[in-house]
């Protein structure tokens, strides 16, 4: 019983401090941008307004529409509950789950680009072709990353690489760890639609990629959506962050102190950079998504050497 | 054996039973009748097959042929391919009736049709039982022709003939190549019997090996749809009648499949590969993967699109049969075992998604009498029943869980794994191929299958036949929901299905199964665990929805409001015209790998002073056909002109040519 609790842990980290991650991302834009920002805990309060408002269904959808946000939802606290915490481990864990993981958020994808067609608008069909499109080089950059991760640990699980490499030296776990990490971040922002790729604020719907196909959720499907999006967020930066601490071999307390330290301190950068840079041209953000692919490859072939 | 035996009968029976009808109503009844009722037989007697009844037994049965003897066995493989041959013929017959109906009155062409129909079942199910070379061809030469007239089944259309002429090009340069390869074996073991040829087999040289393996690729690529020999699918597949066109994709283009797993058997088995072998099927299955899903993503006809997508799952099917000839060629049984395994179980998958899929097709034609997807839209709510089917084959063949796509690409994805082959750096290289090329080919089916159902059944009818379709009969949409359970079934259960895998592999001599590896298993059943977890929740969170919806109900006011207006950025009166569509879904795609696809566009949307009435057509050129070899036969025809001059009608210089012959060949004579 107190194994299963513990395998829990992970998720109900995930599910209490994900929105405070969006929070600090925020916070620091704000910063940046010489404003005072809204508090850190504003997503808290904007779902749990969000679960109290009413829902409104457009006449032209079907029940894809209805069924989209629980989907979502769901595969995203599969995949939060998969992912080890430090020295946490996930609700389960088993040879080739990475790339079950990232089918389940396929299939989120795919039930998300169905309901915004079928809202008949042209706006989110725009923002579907466009996911769709920039997923052909984020899926393979995705798996490869993982794939160079876990077998130069000469492991077949993600839980097995990173208590690998929390017990052996950096130097032992070599240059591949840290060409999977740049491929991670570079995918954490185009895969959670932050800036180069999209914007996540903007206000002009022709631009925008994500937020343009939720455009017809309202209520509690929005915040299903909405908290969807911030474990996406939590299960990149807690990814990256797993990676970090098992290149320095930190372990026991000091680990999870550190693994929050890292995805908040990501989480910052994320923030850093969303506000030192410029949303790309739609033409140029392949190049940025196939760069994530080139630092995968490079790693696996590394691997294959070293 | 006898059930086997009455199975064939029956079909062949009944086929002919039909000329004696008069009403269309009366002959497709009959003509479906006889379909399941023989594939109710086939299907008893495949069971048997599987479970290893008849192991290791050849039958005679006594016809005179001019070589050989009509030889055939129910091994558990050929059961195994029995099985999804009598399970998507059956189907695709209960369909036929309603399908055919639309088309009017014309009994002699169900006559035709329902006897052609039951003789490419039957020479199908002879295919995957022969144990003879020559009887082998024969049945083979009989399923490409009963196919070529079921292409044929609109005959007074140009688009119609042309594809059947191409398809019979094809299927019998691939045939020749059959012949030659039957016939090095022959000369090779002194017997035509299979048995013979695989007991010969230890003898033969590499090089005969190589030819053998060259002519099974190419003879047997024609048939199957390898790349560069695709391209009488996306001809041929949407010219067919829809359940001929479910039943050629779905099970037809299998049976090249099993004639290549069946030639590495004549060549024994392991002994008979090298490592070469297997990454020339495992590059072909990546080129066709990649190359057939990037075409699909682009097509606006229903039916090409599920084309090339056939195209692009053969290639997944020959990655598996590569991975499945590397393990051989370096001993490594547990990912030849894979390989394999993964072969077989995407060939099931692909047979029961690809002809949900092709009647789903089908069926949306019917309601919208076209199969531009630029007119369809909005069908879910009109077609509830068929556009669920349609839906649970495309989350299926794109490979998502908790589908039966996901599990066969997941048995080609654990081959990562395996170690002990090749160097390390051989094995980084076989791990980019496997997982960028499944990935790739996974987000582009994605693209594809999304654009497929968002354009025809969601949004708004984007035409007037669209804005009045009605769901089909129930003889109909029944066939394709047994096929969505099926799949969803072994995407929920994929334990069960391994082990009956295990069984029909397990005496093959092909691989040794031995026990699957622990790691594969424990992931299937955890993952099956998951799905059933994730199906929970989405349950569990659609009730806190209803839940909190009606909790905080203002007085008198609902807080859930259907049947607004879609939220189209302030403009409050959007017309379906204003959708995405099919096109322009493509079209990003098409100017980001424009070299590929080399679009083609009529019309101009030119910067006019004022506006007027536009038209513009897109379309997008067939890599190989197109470019490849319609320019290769206007090449050798302008090459063939320049021999014109000497063949202008008139008879006494033709006479004269004669003349000149003799007189050569006997000056020949005497100098020699």
């Amino acid at each position: 019983m107190n194994d299963i609790l513990a395998k829990l842990l992970p998720l109900v980290v995930a599910l209490v401090f994900a929105p405070l991650a969006m929070g600090i991302i925020q916070k620091v834009k704000a910063f940046f941008a010489g404003r005072k920002g809204f508090p850190v805990f504003q997503m808290y309060r904007d779902l749990y307004k969000l679960m109290h408002k009413g829902v409104v269904y457009s006449r032209s959808t079907t029940w894809v529409f209805r069924l989209a946000p629980l989907l979502v939802l769901g595969v995203s606290l599969i995949a939060v509950a998969w992912l080890p915490f430090g020295g946490l481990r996930g609700l389960f864990s088993f040879q080739g789950g990475f790339i079950f993981v990232a089918y389940l958020f396929g299939l989120a994808r795919f039930a998300t680009l169905l309901a915004s067609l079928d809202t008949a608008s042209a706006f989110e069909g725009m923002g579907a072709n466009r996911e769709a499109l920039f997923a052909i080089l984020a899926e393979p950059a995705t798996l490869l990353a993982f794939a160079a991760l876990i077998l130069t640990s000469g492991n077949s699980s993600l839980w097995g690489a990173i208590s690998w490499g929390q017990e052996s030296s950096f130097a032992e776990f070599g240059v591949v760890p840290l060409l999977a990490l740049v491929s991670f971040f570079i995918l954490a922002l185009s895969e959670n639609s932050r800036i180069p790729v999209d914007d996540p604020t903007t206000h002009l719907e022709l631009t925008m990629i994500h937020e343009v196909m939720i455009l017809d959720n309202s209520g509690p499907d929005l915040a299903y959506i909405e908290y969807a999006s911030a474990l996406k967020v939590w299960f990149y930066l807690v990814l990256m962050a797993n990676i970090v601490t098992a290149i320095f071999s930190i372990s026991g307390w000091a680990q999870i102190l550190a693994m929050f330290g890292f995805a908040f301190l990501l989480a910052s950068i994320i923030g850093v950079v969303e506000s030192s840079i410029t949303r790309l041209r739609m033409k140029k953000v392949p190049d940025f998504i196939g760069s994530a692919v080139a630092f995968a490859l490079l790693a696996l072939v590394l691997e294959g050497i070293l | 054996m006898m059930l086997f035996g009455i199975g064939i009968g029956v079909l062949v029976g009944g086929g002919l039973l039909t000329l004696v009808l008069k009403k269309s109503a009366g002959i497709n009844k009959l003509g479906m009748a006889s379909v399941v009722a023989g594939n109710a037989f086939v299907l008893a007697a495949a069971v048997e097959g599987i479970a290893g009844r008849y192991a290791g037994e050849v039958y005679q049965f006594f016809l005179p042929l001019p070589v050989g003897a009509v030889l055939f066995s129910l091994s558990p493989l050929s059961s195994f391919f029995l099985l999804v041959i009598a399970v998507v013929t059956g189907l695709a017959a209960v369909y036929a009736p309603k399908y055919l109906a639309h088309y009017g009155e014309m009994p002699w062409r169900f006559q035709a049709h329902w006897l052609l129909y039951n003789l490419l079942a039957a020479s199908m199910m002879l295919v995957v039982t022969a144990q003879n070379a020559v009887f082998f061809m024969l049945a083979w030469e009989g399923m490409s022709l009963s196919s070529f007239f079921l292409v044929l089944f609109q005959n007074d259309r140009t688009e119609v003939r042309r594809a059947g002429w191409i398809y019979l090009v094809f299927t019998h340069v691939g045939a020749a190549c059959l012949l030659v390869m039957f016939a090095l074996l022959a000369q090779a073991s002194g017997s035509f019997d299979f048995d013979a040829m695989r007991a010969a087999a230890a003898g033969f040289s590499p090089g005969l090996k190589a030819a053998i393996f060259v002519l099974a690729l190419v003879g047997f690529g024609m048939k199957a749809g390898f790349f560069p020999m695709y391209v009488w699918l996306p001809e041929a597949h949407p010219a067919a009648p829809s359940h001929v066109s479910a039943v050629m994709s779905g099970v037809m283009i299998k049976t090249a499949i099993y004639g290549i797993v069946l030639t590495l058997g004549l060549l024994g088995g392991g002994q008979g590969t090298e490592l070469w072998m297997g990454w020339t099927l495992v590059v072909l299955g990546l080129v066709s993967g990649i190359f057939g899903i990037a075409f699909a993503a682009v097509q606006q006809n229903a039916k090409r699109l599920l084309a090339y997508s056939s195209f692009e799952n053969i290639g997944i099917i020959a990655i598996g049969l590569g991975v499945w000839f590397i393990g051989m060629a370096s001993s490594n049984e547990v990912l030849a075992a894979l390989g394999l395994m993964a072969a077989l179980l995407h060939t099931v998958n692909h047979a029961l998604l690809k002809s949900l899929l092709f009647m789903g097709a089908g069926a949306l034609q019917l309601a919208t009498e076209t199969l531009d997807l630029d007119r369809m839209g909005g069908l879910l709510k009109k077609m509830p029943r068929s556009g669920l089917a349609i839906i649970a084959g495309a989350v299926a063949i794109s490979g998502l869980p908790p589908f039966n796509g996901f599990v066969g690409e997941f048995l080609l994805y654990s081959s990562v794994f395996v170690q002990g082959f090749g160097s390390s750096l051989v094995r980084a290289v076989y791990v980019i191929a496997i997982l960028g090329g499944l990935s790739i080919i996974g987000a582009l089916a994605v693209f594809t299958f999304t654009k497929l159902v968002g354009t025809s059944l969601l949004g708004e009818p984007r035409s007037n036949h669209t804005a009045h379709a009605h769901e089909v009969p129930a003889s109909m949409y029944v066939p394709m929901l047994v096929l969505a359970g099926l799949c969803l079934f072994i995407g929920l259960f994929p334990l069960p299905v391994m082990s009956a895998l295990k069984l029909v592999l397990a005496d093959s001599g092909l691989v040794v199964v031995g026990q699957l590896p622990s790691g594969i298993v424990s992931s299937l059943a955890a993952m099956q665990w998951v799905a059933f977890a994730l199906i929970g929740l989405i349950g569990v969170l659609a009730l806190v929805r209803s839940r909190v919806l009606s909790l905080h109900k203002v007085e008198n006011t609902s807080r859930h409001k259907v049947g607004s207006t879609t939220w189209d950025c302030g403009y409050h009166n959007p017309t379906p015209r204003m959708q995405y569509t099919a096109s322009s879904f493509a079209q990003p795609l098409a100017s980001f790998a424009q070299p590929l696809y080399s679009p083609h566009s009529d019309g101009s949307i030119g910067p006019d002073l004022f506006p007027a009435p536009v038209a513009r057509k897109i379309s997008f050129p067939d890599l190989i056909l197109d470019r490849a070899i319609k320019p290769m036969y206007s090449w050798i025809s302008r090459a063939f002109e320049t021999f014109s001059i000497i063949q202008h009608g008139n008879t006494h210089w033709y006479v004269l040519y004669i003349v000149i012959a003799l007189l050569a060949v006997l000056f020949w004579s005497f100098v020699i």
